[in-house]
């Protein structure tokens, strides 16, 4: 059994739904036999993988499919291993350097210096070259960002690089000229309807505009999530009529509920009970910045007009403060606090005296 | 070569020559066999005595006469009070014919040296000394060895912990419920059924007993540092009558790695492990004399090294499969760290610096399989600690007026941090003190200088109830015995931030008297400009400069303990957004990557702002109410968790992937369009916060909703609990009301995080008829 998101997944670049112009211009490109290293962009969910992987099979055909998984270990100079997860096939190799932290630039050096030196061994291989696939390349440190600037030259004719960010803006210069920069918009709610409605047909059952455009508006551009959504909902409802609750992960109600509890109330013990909850939000690997985000948005959604500049204020505050701590607990429940404390001033009516000048 | 070592031994020993004449015989075999054998040690070492093992040397480095005192006590039992010189040479000689008689290898050098000793008269002035120092040891050796343990030579200058181990099941400081856990593992390991059934049920076939037996393979104890894991199982073995084989961990450093062929003779690391399990884990051919075994192992190898770890994983795995009827089971020992409660450690763990957790110990098949039961010991609770602490006092010092007060030994208890051990250890070195501390004044009191008895330790000074009432001098004596975590400590630096005393209070309490002076005599601070007014506050009584060092913990721990507690002291949320502003603040200045690297500056700027900012923020003065709670963080179990949770999102990840993999390949074969709908196409990796935040989350909703299974059993732990609404529980405060406020009610709060006692447990052994045949 697998997910709608992994059965439609689109396998050849024909199969995409939208950005056509996008996919002839990858066509084209891996047509050319001159491949460049390319940055693919764009947010969570918009189909940034599902282009690459796309891409990939009509550079080498369907024997790019076959995959298999590994556990690589590289050894830091200081002598302490890492285990890394890295998928390849034949012709290419996909990793999360990013998983092993500040270590990632000995991932980066090792793989690349390894693919680089092997030569293609499979004669009837389409391409001379290799392709390794970098995810979460805004999230590689400096140090491993320049070991991938220089190797990308030295390497060039046995190896390309395919790299996968969300944003442009944390990758350094010199990689970006020497890649050919791929944005890939998240689906608007139009091209999405269209996503649904080809489930919705694969799948044999109608699915309602109503119901389409509740899961259209709450997923965000996020066209996984929102497969993911379509599909919980279907299960709760089969014939997806009247106006059904859109199922959310259960983190999200779960922050929703923290935001209204403070709300609710601004003292010191309720900070501690909140506290509780935020706790139980990490531990279960939900982000801080994402927690942060989602309580923040919810108690914008809330409060009044007035109030809403300053709750936004201090979640940048603070997300700025999380990036550079250690201990993600504090600045969460700093936010907390300072929202208490702001919501409770505007309550009893101080706004005036409020520093607005923050 | 005969010549040279003859010549040799008569520079370094001095001795005279009639001495070697009488056993001639046995010597002059011996040498020529050493001079042969040890040819090449000689050769590399500048002191052949050191190097040879013959008679000869043996005889030079006893002619110490320290060296000689334990020599001679190894070879025989200690001597009697009274014991004179005469006697004593009557005894070496009857040792000597039953050594004689005996074909014991460690025999002969030890009998060679007593028949010289007999054989010399001109000797006697040396041997008087020796009995002298016996003499002086001779009322310790009386009173307190323990029966259990009288083989050890050097038992007098160990410590406590090690001398006064529990000899029976009933003196052990773990909980009951869980050494019966440890005994009917062993007793099922060996025989087939629990060790508190007396007889084997009747019922039981051989091969039922077979069954369970070979399911009890390997027993992993683990458990924070002193928490009596390896005395359990050591005491449990006596007490079945097991001989416990231990794993020697006597390897040289060098030879990590898988031997290789052009160093036969040295075992590597990793086959001598292999060779210890496969060749140990048979009960000796010789049935008659020998007791069943079991395999013990409490230093492991070096697991961070990943061939030595795999090899070490495969060995155990092939351990648990391979079950003959007179294989012996095997338990391992593992100290976890980051059961302290440090926030330091965590750091350590991450780093995975030699400490690894129960999964890395064994391997995950093996954990995961039921041939191995892992047995978790908890940090001992404070209570427990007293019970063992006297029980060792009780042995060590006879003389109950000789003992420290009970109060202090309570103290140690609390101050141990659930590790017995070091309890021990900070008692001994408590009586020690004690004994130092109190023979002083009694020398300035009374002038009585020359007073050999120094052991006046004063009982009565302990008070009785609830409260500890230890007197000053004590307590000063126990920070230094205790220093290491002392909790004490760390409550009351705690409590001089939380209850925020300033010179402007309306009541100041009597010991504060003092520092109220002090603070007097400080100049008088400017007054602020208008614009910071808010920021006038009256002298605080904490002075930072004394304050600081008195500190017990590390900055970081400090930070979280404040964290926890703080908003239960502040009347207003406005001050707890001030205060947790100045703790972002410092912990901007120590960031996740480089914890270690950040410059001790930095770490002490971090905790002057952070205790400067708590004591701007709190309310002044604090108001007491009964909620005032110090607790020790949640934050050490959010993070365990949330490193548990997060291997589990890995697994997760990796069995997803395995799925998608394995049917896109199936795709890729057949190559047909047709095909397609029924195989998964390859998503490219997910990133972990994609997983944790996404599909994870969802597929767990999608599950519950299809009664299909889309993850594997794990992950069901990733799905967040039902969110609870607050209530204001009444039956909270009607408990704090009922709880003392005194000092140490917050540390029992602390404490209960200990369990007390372990009884939720039914200690439920496997039945035969549970047993499924796994593979």
């Amino acid at each position: 059994m697998s997910l709608w998101v992994d059965k439609y997944r689109p396998r050849t670049l024909d199969d995409l739904h939208y950005h056509t112009e996008l996919s002839s211009r990858l066509r084209s490109l891996s047509a050319s036999g001159d491949f460049p290293h390319i940055l693919f962009y764009g947010p969570s969910g918009a189909g940034k993988k599902t282009r690459i992987m796309c891409t990939l099979r009509e550079l080498y055909g369907p024997g790019v499919e076959k995959l298999r998984i590994d556990q690589r270990v590289f050894v830091t100079p200081s002598g302490r291993k890492l285990d890394v997860n890295v998928v390849q096939s034949n012709y290419h190799i996909e990793l999360t350097p990013s998983d092993v932290g500040m270590y990632d630039r000995v991932v980066i050096q090792d793989i690349l210096k390894e693919i680089a030196q092997t030569q293609q061994v499979d004669l009837n291989a389409k391409q001379r070259f290799k392709v390794v696939i970098v995810n979460e390349a805004d999230a590689l440190t400096r140090d491993a960002q320049a070991a991938l600037r220089r190797t990308m030259e030295k390497y060039m004719t046995n190896m390309r690089l395919i790299l996968c960010a969300t944003s442009t803006s944390k990758i350094i210069a010199p990689i970006r000229s020497r890649c050919l920069l791929v944005r890939v918009a998240a689906p608007d709610n139009g091209e999405m309807t269209k996503v649904l409605q080809h489930v919705a047909k694969k799948e044999r059952f109608h699915l309602p505009d109503t119901a389409c455009q509740s899961i259209t508006s709450a997923s965000g551009g996020n066209l996984r999530k929102a497969l993911l959504v379509f599909e919980a909902m279907r299960m709760q409802r089969p014939d997806l009529q009247g106006d059904i609750e859109v199922a959310k992960p259960d983190w999200e109600t779960y922050c929703a509920k923290v935001a209204d509890s403070i709300l609710q109330e601004q003292t010191a013990q309720r900070l501690l009970d909140v506290r509780g909850k935020l706790y139980e939000l990490l531990s279960h690997c939900i982000p801080p910045t994402v927690v942060l985000k989602t309580i923040s948005e919810r108690i914008v959604d809330k409060v009044d007009d007035t109030l809403k500049p300053q709750i936004i204020h201090w979640a940048a505050y603070y997300e700025l403060r999380m990036r550079m701590g250690s201990k993600k607990i504090y600045h969460l429940e700093a936010f907390v606090a300072k929202v208490m404390s702001v919501y409770k001033a505007s309550m009893m009516g101080m706004l005036e005296d409020f520093d607005m000048t923050m | 070569m005969t010549s040279k070592d003859t010549a040799q031994s008569t520079k370094t020993s001095k001795k005279s020559p009639s001495r070697r004449s009488g056993k001639n015989g046995i010597n002059e075999s011996k040498k020529k066999m050493s001079s042969l054998s040890s040819f090449q040690p000689m050769l590399n070492f500048t002191k052949p005595i050191v190097a040879s093992t013959s008679a000869p040397a043996r005889l030079d480095f006893s002619s110490k006469s320290t060296t000689k005192d334990e020599v001679d006590r190894k070879a025989m039992p200690p001597p009697l009070p009274g014991f004179l010189p005469k006697s004593r040479l009557s005894l070496s000689a009857s040792t000597r014919q039953v050594k004689a008689s005996s074909s014991d290898s460690g025999g002969p050098s030890s009998t060679v040296f007593h028949s010289v000793k007999t054989s010399s008269n001109s000797h006697s002035i040396k041997s008087k000394k020796v009995i002298e120092i016996l003499d002086d040891d001779e009322d310790e050796i009386n009173g307190k060895i323990p029966k259990a343990r009288p083989s050890k030579i050097s038992l007098i200058h160990a410590i406590w912990a090690d001398r006064f181990v529990p000899s029976t099941a009933i003196e052990l400081a773990p909980g009951k419920a869980r050494i019966a856990k440890v005994k009917n593992w062993l007793s099922e390991a060996l025989y087939g059924y629990p060790a508190d059934v007396v007889l084997p049920p009747a019922g039981m076939s051989n091969q039922s007993k077979e069954r369970i037996r070979k399911y009890k393979r390997i027993l992993l104890l683990t458990g924070p540092a002193g928490a009596g894991k390896t005395t359990t199982i050591k005491v449990l073995a006596r007490e079945l009558g097991v001989e416990l084989v231990e794993w020697g961990d006597s390897m040289d450093e060098y030879s990590v790695g898988l031997g290789t062929a052009d160093s036969p003779d040295r075992e590597s690391n990793a086959t001598r492990i292999t060779n210890f399990l496969l060749r140990d884990c048979f009960v000796p051919l010789d049935q008659n004399t020998s007791k069943p075994r079991i395999l013990f192992m409490s230093s492991l190898p070096n697991l961070t090294h990943l061939p030595t770890r795999e090899a070490f994983h495969s060995a155990l795995a092939t351990f648990c499969k391979t079950f003959t009827l007179d294989s012996c089971p095997l338990v391992i020992v593992h100290s976890e760290a980051g059961s302290g409660g440090r926030a330091e450690e965590s750091w350590m763990d991450r780093e995975g610096g030699g400490r690894e957790g129960a999964v890395s110990v064994v391997g995950k098949e093996v954990l995961g399989s039921p041939y191995c039961q892992g047995i978790d010991f908890i940090p001992l609770a404070p209570t427990f600690i007293t019970k063992a602490l006297s029980r060792v006092l009780d042995q060590a010092i006879p003389d109950v007026k000789q003992r420290p007060p009970h109060s202090a030994v309570q103290l140690i208890a609390l101050s141990a941090n659930g590790d017995l051990r070091s309890a021990i250890n900070s008692l001994q070195m408590l009586c020690g003190q004690t004994t130092r501390l109190t023979g002083n004044k009694r020398k300035r009191k009374n002038g009585d200088i020359g007073s050999g008895s120094s052991r006046t330790g004063r009982g009565s000074r302990g008070g009785k109830g609830a409260r500890i009432d230890v007197s000053d001098d004590l307590r000063a004596v126990l920070d230094i015995v205790a220093k290491r975590e002392n909790s004490l400590n760390l409550f009351h630096s705690l409590g001089k931030v939380f209850y925020n005393k300033r010179l402007s209070d309306p009541r100041i309490d009597e010991e504060d008297q003092e520092v109220v002076a002090t603070v007097r005599a400080l100049a008088v601070d400017d007054p602020l400009p208008s614009h910071l007014e808010q920021y006038q506050r009256s002298k605080s009584l904490v002075q930072m400069e004394n304050f600081l060092p008195t500190i017990s913990v590390d900055a970081s721990t400090f930070t979280l303990w404040l964290h926890q507690s703080l908003p239960s002291f502040c009347t207003d949320i406005d001050q707890v957004a001030e205060a947790y502003d100045d703790l972002c603040r410092a912990d901007m200045m120590r960031t996740d990557d480089d914890i270690w690297q950040s410059s001790p500056q930095a770490i002490a700027y971090a905790l002057h702002i952070v205790v400067r900012g708590c004591l701007l923020a709190l309310p002044s003065p604090v108001p007491r109410r009964n909620n005032q709670k110090v607790i020790k963080p949640q934050w050490f179990d959010a993070y365990r968790s949330e490193r548990e949770n997060s291997g589990q999102i890995n697994l997760t990840w990796a069995s997803l992937a395995k799925r998608a993999i394995k049917s896109s390949s199936i795709a890729s074969d057949t190559s047909l369009h047709e095909t397609w709908s029924e195989s998964t196409a390859w998503g490219g990796i997910q990133t972990r916060s994609v997983l944790a935040t996404e599909t994870i989350p969802m597929m767990l909703k999608l599950e519950k909703l299809h009664n299909r299974p889309l993850l594997p059993p794990n992950a069901q732990n990733l799905s967040l609990p039902p969110y609870t609404t607050f209530i204001r529980t009444q039956s909270l405060d009607e408990r704090d009301t009922n709880e003392e406020t005194e000092e140490p009610s917050f540390k029992e709060e602390v404490m209960r995080n200990w369990e007390e006692d372990e009884e939720e447990e039914e200690t439920s052994w496997l039945k035969d008829d549970e047993i499924e045949d796994w593979d």
